[in-house]
């Protein structure tokens, strides 16, 4: 059932076994498995059934840190959430993402592959995907008739990604949810505070305002923030009438450990020995098995003995039909003259960037707008022998405490602080880069695919180019001990007993895999446990 | 011996483009120019600093198809130990700068 919170009176009290604040992925996710049991729910969501920019204002924040997308562009908040303008790519993490490795601080989840494996077969279908197959990429390659590559394993591997249709959560299950009598999806009702017991071991109700209307409150169970990787932290912060700090905070780590893909565009070229290269699924979407995949180079695993400790990558690769010099000599030039040295052969350097400039021009136009098509696209094929590739890379960042959000001063509509973005990568991450660049030119480089030229990072910092995922992880993350995570291994908040988190705020390390498979794998199993204790 | 040394020098040539063209076979047309810019830089670089010419030494310029596959080889090894060089951005096997530096240096001489 529907309703709209603007029309309850004032100080109204709403009663549930389990409040559920936020309807994006993991929120709608969980609902649907308590509507299933029939247990009554009251889900809070912050926006109406449609984009209203007063309400999407709320997510406003400041990005201090790293550059990264805006704060209110990077989300979305109504019903759905952010599912209502997601991608759809989507891919389990590797069994090697949940365990402990040894230079990777405060890697490791309480968690294995296998215990997830049940949820993400059952997240496959409410994200509308094919069969739960991950492992096995070369069964899905020969579906297409050709062979792959024999990459060594602990190198590079191909990953497979499913791409959902892609499901928009808030229109595709949003008739199941009216329907239902056991779960009341409050629309237009923001969260405000958590109201905790004197001793702040349980959560006694949630409050709620509403835009332009009442305040009221639920009373519930069980709470559980499924608001996105983001205000989940936030809400626990802005909690803080009983524990200063904020619920669940007591060790500091709520915020701490923000994490994103960071994505590298245009981090190297390939130019490949022989035209037209067996690289199937690289370069486009295929429909297979009833769904539609395709693949991207990833790391490969265990990590070769003797390299330095680096986290996982995936690369992206996109065709090039006619290789350009010029690009190639741009790189030099400008990294060279960014150094303050004259780089070696400036002539012949700017005879190729004479000879490309159109491409240079489209390439610098996409570069700086980050938009596709550029008014200076020289006369490319489109077609004909591929003779190199594009590489992106895109990878995981390795947990880091000083990667964080806080409240700021400033204040939104609610007079609710703010967040403040402060984004930081580790060395860790440099190694991860270097990595995913260096693994690829060996193992194109062993196999006579190519040769691969790599753009170095800078010296000190990260290239201006370099952009986040929107995949925002960590700031609640899961861990046994409450000195290192804020959330146990079933997503309760350590400390106390009945406020649970959903979502990737709760993810200790991010792999290299987009997040939301994961997510409604993590809720679906959440629900399970809810089901399990209100019963 | 001016002779002797046209003859051996246009082999290696022979050789060495040979050598390139099965590692950069897509770009046959630039080969000659752009492999030996590679050689040049490679050269300047501090990894390639003082090289020795050990293709000279493995006596290549004696049996050029049989070099070109010891070439390939060596090459596929480089690569699978990991032993390669950065020149200008490009991460090439050790050999293969090596051969671009031979092309280099008899360009010039
Ligand atoms: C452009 C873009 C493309 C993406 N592509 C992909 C992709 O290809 N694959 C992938 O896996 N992921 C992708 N993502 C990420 C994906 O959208 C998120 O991982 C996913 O939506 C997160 O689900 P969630 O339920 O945790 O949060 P959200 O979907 O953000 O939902 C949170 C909900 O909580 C509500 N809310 C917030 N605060 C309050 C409050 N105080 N009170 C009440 N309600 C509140 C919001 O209105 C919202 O409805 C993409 C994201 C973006 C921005």
């Amino acid at each position: 059932m529907f309703i709209d919170a603007r029309t309850l009176p004032q100080g109204t009290v709403l009663e549930a076994a389990v409040c559920i604040v936020g309807a994006g992925a993991a929120g709608i996710t969980l609902a649907l498995s308590l509507h299933e049991a029939g247990i009554t729910t009251v889900v809070l969501e912050s926006g109406d059934l449609e984009f209203d920019g007063a309400t999407q204002d709320l997510d406003g924040g400041a990005v201090v840190g790293l550059p990264n997308y805006p704060l209110d562009t990077s989300r979305l908040r109504y019903f759905g959430g952010t599912t209502n303008h997601w991608a759809g790519w989507c891919r389990p993490l590797d069994a090697i993402d949940f365990e402990p490795r040894a230079g990777i601080p405060l890697s490791g989840w309480p968690l294995r592959r296998t215990d997830l494996v049940p949820f993400y077969k059952r997240a496959q279908k409410l994200c509308e995907l094919g069969p739960f197959d991950y492992d096995d990429p070369d069964a899905w390659i020969r579906e297409t008739g050709a062979s792959g590559q024999k990459f060594d394993p602990a190198r590079l591997k191909t990953a497979i990604f499913q791409v959902s249709p892609p499901t928009r959560f808030g229109q595709t299950y949003r008739e199941a949810l009216r329907r239902s009598e056991a779960v009341k999806v409050c629309l237009n009702a923001n969260a405000v505070d958590l109201e905790s017991n004197a001793n702040a071991s349980s959560v006694d109700r949630v409050k709620v305002k509403c835009l332009d209307g009442p305040a009221f409150s639920v009373r519930a169970g069980y709470v559980v923030l499924a608001t996105g990787g983001l205000e989940n932290a936030r809400i626990l912060l802005l909690a803080d009438k009983v524990r200063p700090a904020g619920l669940g905070n007591d060790h500091d780590r709520v915020g701490r450990c923000f994490m994103d893909h960071p994505w590298f565009r245009r981090a190297a070229i390939a130019r490949f020995t022989h035209p037209d290269p067996a690289l199937p699924l690289m370069f486009d979407e295929v429909a297979l098995r009833g769904t539609t995949v395709f693949g991207t180079l990833a790391a490969g695993t265990p990590q070769p003995a003797g390299e330095p400790v680096a986290g996982g990558f995936r690369i992206v690769m996109q065709r090039l039909y006619r290789v350009i010099d010029g690009i190639d000599s741009l790189r030099t030039v400008t990294g060279a003259l960014s150094g303050l040295s004259v780089p070696a052969h400036l002539w012949d350097h700017l005879g190729s960037i004479l000879e490309d400039r159109d491409a240079i021009a489209d390439a610098l136009y996409r570069t700086m707008t980050g938009w596709r098509t550029s008014p200076f696209a020289p006369a490319m094929p489109a077609s004909g022998p591929v003779t190199g590739a594009v590489l992106d890379i895109n990878m995981e960042q390795a947990p880091n405490p000083a990667s964080r959000v806080t409240l700021s001063r400033k204040r939104d509509a609610l007079g609710q602080n703010r967040l403040a973005l402060d984004w930081r990568l580790s060395d860790v991450d440099r190694e991860t880069y270097l990595r995913a660049q260096r693994m690829v030119a060996l193992e194109f480089g062993r196999l006579d695919i190519g040769r691969v030229n790599a753009k170095p990072l800078p010296e000190a910092g990260w290239p201006s180019d370099m952009v986040g995922s929107r995949h925002h992880m960590g700031t609640t993350r899961m861990s046994d001990d409450p000195k290192t995570g804020v959330v146990d291994a079933t997503g309760r908040v350590h400390g106390i007993a009945n406020l649970y988190v959903a979502g990737s705020s709760v993810f200790p390390t991010s792999g290299y895999a987009n997040p939301t498979l994961t997510i409604v794998a993590l809720a679906l199993r959440l629900g399970d446990e809810l089901r399990r204790l209100v019963a | 011996m001016r002779a002797t040394k046209q003859t051996r020098r246009r082999v290696l040539q022979w050789v060495g483009a040979g050598l390139a063209a099965s590692s950069f076979g897509t770009f046959a047309p630039s080969l000659l120019s752009g492999a030996i810019a590679i050689g040049r830089a490679y050269l300047s670089s501090p990894a390639g600093a003082g090289l020795t010419l050990v293709m000279l030494r493995a006596g290549i310029a004696n049996s050029p198809v049989q070099a070109r596959d010891w070439f390939q080889r060596e090459v596929a090894r480089n690569f699978a130990d990991g032993d390669v060089v950065m020149v200008e951005g490009w991460m090439l096997a050790r050999i293969e700068a090596q051969a671009c530096a031979m092309l280099y240096l008899e360009a010039e001489a």
